[in-house]
């Protein structure tokens, strides 16, 4: 989604230029979180049952190929760690910032979708007919997002309602009555 | 029959009112998902496969190849005006599109978008129908070995090529992998990683995630990202200029050829096809210095390698069932949904498919060509609709998207914890390609291992001194190699040394 420079056309087969990089001690955490993740898929993988008393084929054994994943998951999880060590993931500063975020980005934004998301997902589908959930979900997406700047407030509300009825009403005749598929 | 006339049988059969209309209506859905900034052609191909889902496999596979070709071409459109790829495939298109638009020619950018594209799948479907038949005959050859070697070459070759860290590509591909063992194992049916849950242990659906990780972390993106505005309103005639194309046939070819090969390995995709395109139209043009600021040429090449790379990327599903790029690993999802088996032992067992399936691509291309010189005016309507309005609408189809298949409520919540798990990824910079393809290849990876193994009684030397096996095992070793720094610059250092000696 970000704008894109001529420049970069020359080292898209080119190995990461430090501007580019991430701040290494988020690369750090990153690293230490697949490592452990690692772990965890070697250790489950062991704990599997392997049939052979059963009989079972000796290379059947359901945890062979999460066990194998597992390891070289571990190793290149290490192996991030150990690039962020080395790019300065430990210098107080965490490492060399990379590039800034675009202006406008907004994390509050983001936790307001994840929390309309949600509520949608575990509050309204499967609670009430699909149609009304999704009508709802929509006319209150727009009105939150849409109100701070919103000139004229009536509109806006007719506007979100429209928008949400028609989205919960088109989307449940389209999928369930024209091409027949089953809704939440 | 021979293949022309297998595909002209495969084009009258799709000449009826009804056929007709689906192409006419996915087609359009396509261009404006992949105009619409937050929506991917991969999303797109993966929402639809949810509403073809009860139509019959020749209808449903028509209409995803419409879409998916449709999408690829309508990213151009906000690349232009926008200077934002409505997906990742233009995102080369915004480096002389834009500037062109800029110059008032922003009519004359899409019609050389439209052009070069048109041409770009053209040239890939008749690549489908030359190269198909003899890949798949060679596929024959391949066993448990082979097959092991594709999937992990899948992998590593994403991780390596699909943009900026490999060492990231390879850890989202063996996660991908990994999350793909999740559930019942072939040979004891023993579920793997379900911690005695049931939904768990029925397996990650593949078209659930890839909703989540395309479409949930899409609008996680873009509701958190600045918002966007059209710079460029005023459009000047969008009629292919003849003289366009002409001047630039070998570039056409070029990025054509360049286009078709990226698809055909796996996981690549379209963006890289672009990029790599238009890196080599540039290395080959007498009139560098204009690339960035509205090269013609530029443009003509990136759109013509994106647009090659889709019937490309649909040549190791035909003949490997190994997807070529993103939106390919969902097709070919829906293929099997369809009860349609991909595979070497397709040319076997229906090899008429494989002409049908350019007969789809052409007929695609063809619509994608008339939106192309008429849909300009509504096309600018629509990317000016706020995404606060989009937005909601596409996390409701995403809802439905990742139920219908199944109807498990279970696997809303997997698209809402891919859709988180593709947002942070996203963020720390992994890229998804080698992820997604680690999903969809684990299956194929894990019986042949396992097979190889048993084969074997045990013994790695098969995996590794059979010729097919061995020169895979190679190919796939030096790509990792390659993708180390290290080894990189002691290889520039020795050849620069050899050049100097």
């Amino acid at each position: 989604m970000s704008e894109t420079k001529p420049e970069e056309v020359t080292d898209f087969f080119a190995v990461e230029r430090p501007e580019d990089w991430i701040r290494p001690r988020i690369d750090l955490y990153a690293g230490t979180v697949v490592a452990v993740l690692g772990v965890l898929i070697v250790w489950f993988s062991f704990d599997m049952p392997t049939f052979y008393d059963k009989g079972g084929e000796r290379y059947h054994a359901p945890g062979i190929v999460p066990g194998f994943y597992g390891v070289i998951i571990l190793l290149l999880g290490a192996a991030l760690f150990l690039r962020a060590v080395m790019r300065g993931a430990f210098r107080p500063d965490g490492g060399p910032p990379g590039k800034a975020e675009a202006e406008g980005t907004s994390n509050a934004r983001l936790f307001t979708v994840a929390a309309l998301g949600i509520a949608f997902v575990v509050g309204l589908i499967g609670v009430l007919p699909f149609w009304l959930a999704a009508s709802i979900f929509v006319a209150t997406f727009i009105l939150i997002f849409e109100w701070p700047s919103a000139a004229d407030r009536r509109k806006l509300v007719a506007v979100a309602l429209g928008v949400g009825l028609v989205t919960g009403v088109a989307v449940t005749w389209l999928f369930q009555d024209v091409f027949l598929v089953r809704l939440p | 029959m021979t293949g022309i006339g297998l595909f002209f049988d495969a084009v009258g059969s799709y000449l009826t009112p009804w056929t007709i209309f689906n192409v006419f209506w996915a087609t359009l859905v396509g261009i404006v998902i992949g105009a619409l900034p937050g929506l991917t052609a991969t999303m797109g191909v993966a929402l639809l496969t949810t509403l073809t889902y009860s139509m019959g496999p020749q209808q449903a596979i028509l209409i995803l190849i419409c879409i998916y070709v449709g999408a690829i071409y309508g990213g151009s459109r906000s690349a232009i005006l926008l200077n934002i790829p409505g997906t990742p495939a233009s995102a080369c298109s915004t480096l002389d599109g834009f500037p062109l638009a800029r110059q008032g020619l922003a009519g004359r950018a899409m019609g050389i978008s439209t052009s070069g594209s048109w041409l770009g799948t053209l040239f890939g479907a008749l690549c489908v129908a030359l190269l198909t038949p003899i890949l798949g005959e060679f596929a024959l050859k391949f066993g448990s070995y082979e097959f092991f070697w594709i999937a992990v070459f899948g992998v590593v070759i994403a991780g390596t090529l699909s943009g900026g860290d490999a060492l990231k590509g390879y850890i989202a591909g063996f996660l991908g992998l990994c999350i793909a063992t999740i559930g019942q194992e072939p040979h004891h049916a023993y579920p793997r990683f379900a911690f005695g849950d049931a939904d768990l242990a029925g397996g990650i659906g593949l078209l659930p995630a890839l909703v989540g990780a395309f479409g949930v972390a899409e609008v996680m993106l873009v509701m958190r990202g600045p918002a966007t505005k059209v710079v460029s309103s005023k459009i000047d005639s969008v009629i292919p200029r003849i003289g366009d194309v002409l001047k630039h046939w070998r570039t056409i070819l070029r990025s054509g050829a360049i286009g078709t090969f990226i698809g055909i390995l796996p996981g690549l995709g379209e963006d890289m096809a672009a990029w790599t395109s238009y890196a080599a139209a540039k290395r080959a043009s007498k009139e560098r210095e204009k690339y960035g600021k509205g090269s013609i040429e530029g443009l003509m090449s990136a759109e013509t390698g994106e647009s090659a790379c889709v019937p490309g990327a649909i040549i190791p599903v035909l003949t490997l069932a190994v997807p070529g790029s993103a939106p390919a690993a969902v097709l070919l999802a829906a293929m099997l949904i369809h009860g349609l088996n991909p595979g070497p032992m397709l040319m076997i067992n229906n090899p008429e498919y494989v002409y049908q399936v350019v007969a789809m691509l052409v007929i695609a291309d063809m619509t994608k060509l008339f939106y192309g010189l008429t849909l300009v005016r509504p096309l600018l309507w629509i990317l000016l609709v706020p995404r606060e309005r989009l937005m909601p609408i596409v996390f409701v189809l995403c809802c439905v998207g990742a139920y219908a298949i199944t109807s498990r409520t279970f696997d809303i919540y997997v698209m809402l914890a891919f859709g988180v798990i593709g947002f942070v990824l996203r963020l720390l910079k992994f890229p998804m390609a080698p992820m997604i393809l680690g999903l969809v290849l684990g299956d194929l990876l894990d019986k042949n291992l396992l097979r190889g193994l048993t084969l074997s009684s045990g013994g790695l030397e098969p995996f590794f001194t059979r010729p097919l096996a061995g020169t895979f095992a190679a190919i796939t070793i030096v790509s990792f190699l390659w993708s180390i720094p290290f080894v990189q610059e002691r290889t520039h250092a020795l050849f620069s040394r050899s050049k100097t000696a």
